[in-house]
C-alpha cells in the first residue's frame, strides 16, 4: 500500500516537473520565433534566483498567491469552481480599509480586528453564490463570475462616491483614509517581505489539517470525490457548499491584506488586482495540495519579480505571463495523459497477474 | 364557414383579442413614447437620437458575437470560459491583418486565429479530458500574455501603434446609409435625409424618436474606419494593464465635471479636463 501512494506521488511530481519543462521549451521555440534569444532569456530568468533582494520580493508576491490558492483549492476539494476570489478580495479590502481606518486599538488587536473584518466581508460575498447555489441551484461559476463583475464596480462606485479622500494633487492616486499605524502589518524584512508570509503559511498548514486530518475535511473530499456516495452516508451536500464557500469567501478577504496592511495602508483601487483569478492557476499547478500551492506560489511569485530584469536585456517581460499559462495548460494536459498511463499500466499488470493465477 | 371561425377563434376584446405582432407594436410604441416624454421633460434630445441607436448597436456587436461563441461552445456541450483569450488573440491577429493587408484581410486572421485558440482549448477538453473550465482560464492567461508580449515585438514603435495598439488598418469597410430614409448616396448623388428631418423636430412627442430609432438602424451602417485596436488594452491613466481595464468617460456624483477614469479594475487616477 505504501509502495503505491509512494509511486502515484512519485508519478504526480514527475509530471508536474515534466510539465514545467515543456513549458520553457515552448517558451523557448516562441522566444525564438519572435528573434530573441531564449538562452540569454533563461539564464536572466533564473541567475536571478541567486539575488537575495530578488528572493525576498518572490516571497512577497507569493503571500497573497498562497492564500487565493488556499481560497480557490478549499472549492476545488469538493468539485465547487469559487472563481470570484477576485471579487471577494475587493469587498473586503474596501470594508477592511474602512473599518480598520475608523478604529483605534492596540496593534496586535488592531490588525486581528481587520483580518477578522476581512475574513468576515469576504466570506459575506461569497455566502451569496453559496446561497444561491443551495437554495436556486444556480452554477457557482457562473454566479461567482458575475458577482466578480458586480464587487468590482460595487466596490470602484463606493470607494469613488463616499470613502476616497481628496488629495490636494488631482493626478495623484486617490486613497482612502490612511490606516492608523496601529493596524500595520510588520515587515520581516524591512520593505521588502511582510509578515503576513507566516499567516499564509499558517492558512496553508492550516488548510492541509482541516482537508486531512478532521471529519469536516473527509466530508469535504468525499463530497468532491463521489457526491453520490458521500450523500448516502449521510453527508449533507447542501450545508457542505454553504460552508466550503463561507471558507473560500473567508480565506478570499485575507488575499488582499499584504497589500492593505503591510504595504499601501489604505485603499486604492488598483490594489492587489488580479491577485484573486492568479490563485486559480496556483492552485491548479499546485494540484490543490498545500505543499504544491506552496511551492507554486513562490515559482509564480519568483517569475513576476524575475521577469523585471528581463527588460534589462530587452526581452518584454511578459514572456513570464505567457510562461505562466503554459506551464498551467501543459501540468493539466500532461498531468491527464500521464494519469491514463498509469491507469494502463496498473491494468496490463492486474491482468498479467490475473493470467498468472488463472493459469 | 362562418360557424367554423367562431369556434376556432372565440371573439375576445381588448389586448387579448389582438394579434401577437399587433401587441408587440403597441408595447414598443409606449416605449417610445414614454422615452420622447422623458426626453422631452429631461430636455434631453441625445436620449433616443439616431447617433445613440446606432451606439448602442456598435457596442452591442462584440457582445452579441462573444454571446453566440458561449452558445455554440455551450450547445456542443464544452463550458467556455476562454472565450476572453479567443477574443484577444483574434482581435490582436486581426489588428496585425489588417495592419499589414487590409481590412479583410484582418477580418480573416481574427476568424482563423480565434478558431486556433479554440482549438487548442478542443484538444485539451475534448482530447484530453482536462476541466472545461481549467482550460478555460489557462488559456485566458495565456493569451493576455502573449498578445501584450506580441504587441511589444511587433506594434511598438511603428507609426499609431503601442504596446496596446495595432498601427492604423489599411483600407475600410465602406460606408452605408440607406438612401431616401437616411441620406445615403445613390452613385455620386446624395438623396434626402428624411429621417433625419423628422428626427430634428424636437418639439414634436414621438415623432423624432421613432425617426431616430429607425435612422439609428439604417445609417452609418459600416462606420468609417477609425482603428482597429487589439482589445487587450492599457488603461490609458494608469497605464496598468488588464483586459478589463476600459477607460470610460464617467461622472462623479461628488465632482459633476465628466472625468476620464478608469472603470473596473480601476486605478483611481482621474485626469481632469
Amino acid at each position: 500500500m505504501k509502495r503505491q501512494q509512494l509511486q502515484r506521488a512519485a508519478v504526480t511530481a514527475a509530471s508536474s516537473v515534466l510539465a514545467v519543462f515543456v513549458a520553457l521549451l515552448i517558451s523557448a521555440v516562441i522566444l525564438l520565433i519572435t528573434g530573441k534569444d531564449p538562452v540569454k532569456a533563461f539564464t536572466t530568468l533564473f541567475g536571478a534566483a541567486g539575488d537575495t533582494r530578488v528572493i525576498q520580493g518572490s516571497l512577497n508576491r507569493a503571500t497573497p498567491l498562497m492564500i487565493s490558492a488556499a481560497a480557490v483549492a478549499i472549492g476545488f476539494k469538493m468539485n465547487l469552481f469559487n472563481i470570484g476570489v477576485e471579487g471577494q478580495m475587493r469587498v473586503a479590502l474596501l470594508a477592511t480599509a474602512v473599518v480598520g481606518a475608523a478604529v483605534n486599538l492596540p496593534a496586535p488587536l488592531h490588525i486581528a480586528l481587520c483580518l477578522v473584518v476581512a475574513m468576515a466581508s469576504g466570506a459575506v460575498w461569497s455566502g451569496i453564490a453559496g446561497w444561491l447555489k443551495v437554495k436556486r441551484g444556480v452554477n457557482e461559476v457562473i454566479s461567482t463570475i458575475m458577482l466578480n463583475f458586480i464587487a468590482l464596480s460595487l466596490v470602484a462606485w463606493a470607494f469613488d462616491d463616499f470613502f476616497r479622500v481628496e488629495s490636494p494633487n488631482e493626478s495623484v492616486l486617490v486613497k482612502t483614509k490612511e490606516l492608523p499605524k496601529s493596524a500595520w502589518f510588520p515587515d520581516l524584512v524591512d520593505r521588502r517581505l511582510n509578515g503576513m508570509l507566516l499567516v499564509a503559511i499558517a492558512v496553508l498548514i492550516l488548510f492541509w489539517v482541516i482537508v486531512w486530518k478532521t471529519r469536516f475535511g473527509f466530508r469535504l473530499r468525499a463530497s468532491g470525490g463521489n457526491p453520490g456516495a458521500a450523500r448516502v452516508t449521510g453527508v449533507h451536500p447542501q450545508r457542505m457548499i454553504l460552508i466550503s464557500m463561507l471558507l473560500s469567501g473567508a480565506l478570499a478577504g485575507l488575499v488582499g491584506m499584504r497589500a492593505l496592511l503591510g504595504d499601501v495602508h489604505a485603499y486604492q483601487n488598483n490594489l492587489a488586482e488580479q491577485q484573486g483569478f492568479n490563485g486559480i492557476a496556483v492552485a491548479l499547478l499546485g494540484r490543490n495540495h498545500p505543499l504544491g500551492i506552496f511551492f507554486s506560489a513562490i515559482l509564480f511569485g519568483f517569475l513576476g519579480e524575475a521577469s523585471g530584469k528581463l527588460q534589462l536585456e530587452d526581452i518584454p517581460k511578459e514572456i513570464a505571463t505567457i510562461m505562466s499559462g503554459i506551464i498551467v495548460l501543459a501540468v493539466v494536459i500532461i498531468n491527464e495523459a500521464v494519469k491514463r498511463w498509469d491507469d494502463r499500466r496498473i491494468q496490463r499488470k492486474a491482468a498479467a497477474e490475473l493470467e498468472k493465477v488463472s493459469a | 364557414m362562418t360557424a367554423v371561425t367562431a369556434v376556432a377563434a372565440p371573439e375576445r376584446s381588448g389586448w387579448k383579442g389582438l394579434s401577437p405582432a399587433r401587441r408587440t407594436m403597441i408595447i414598443w410604441l409606449g416605449g417610445m413614447f414614454v422615452l420622447s416624454i422623458v426626453r422631452i421633460i429631461a430636455d434631453a434630445d441625445d436620449l433616443t437620437s439616431s447617433g445613440t441607436i446606432a451606439s448602442t448597436l456598435r457596442v452591442a456587436t462584440p457582445i452579441l458575437l462573444a454571446g453566440m461563441a458561449g452558445l455554440w461552445a455551450e450547445r456542443a456541450g464544452i463550458v467556455n470560459i476562454g472565450i476572453e483569450g479567443m477574443m484577444i488573440v483574434g482581435s490582436w491577429c486581426g489588428g496585425y491583418g489588417a495592419w499589414k493587408w487590409g481590412s479583410w484581410a484582418g477580418i480573416a486572421m481574427a476568424l482563423v486565429a480565434g478558431s486556433l485558440v479554440g482549438l487548442l482549448h478542443a484538444l485539451a477538453t475534448v482530447r484530453f479530458n482536462v476541466d472545461h473550465v481549467v482550460s478555460g482560464i489557462a488559456i485566458n492567461t495565456l493569451a493576455a500574455g502573449a498578445t501584450e508580449y506580441l504587441s511589444i515585438i511587433f506594434f511598438k514603435g511603428q507609426k499609431g501603434g503601442g504596446e496596446s495598439q495595432s498601427p492604423t488598418g489599411k483600407g475600410g469597410y465602406g460606408e452605408f446609409d440607406m438612401p431616401f430614409l437616411s441620406g445615403g448616396r445613390i452613385g455620386s448623388w446624395r438623396s434626402p435625409d428624411i429621417l433625419g428631418w423628422f428626427e430634428r423636430q424636437h418639439d414634436l412627442p414621438l415623432v423624432p424618436d421613432v425617426a431616430g430609432f429607425v435612422r439609428g438602424l439604417t445609417s452609418d451602417i459600416c462606420p468609417r474606419w477609425s482603428r482597429l485596436r487589439s482589445s487587450h488594452s492599457r488603461c490609458g491613466c494608469c497605464g496598468a494593464r488588464g483586459s478589463g481595464c476600459v477607460c470610460v468617460r464617467v461622472a462623479s456624483r461628488r465632482r459633476p465635471v465628466r472625468a476620464s477614469a478608469c472603470r473596473s479594475t480601476a486605478c483611481g487616477i482621474r485626469q481632469w479636463p
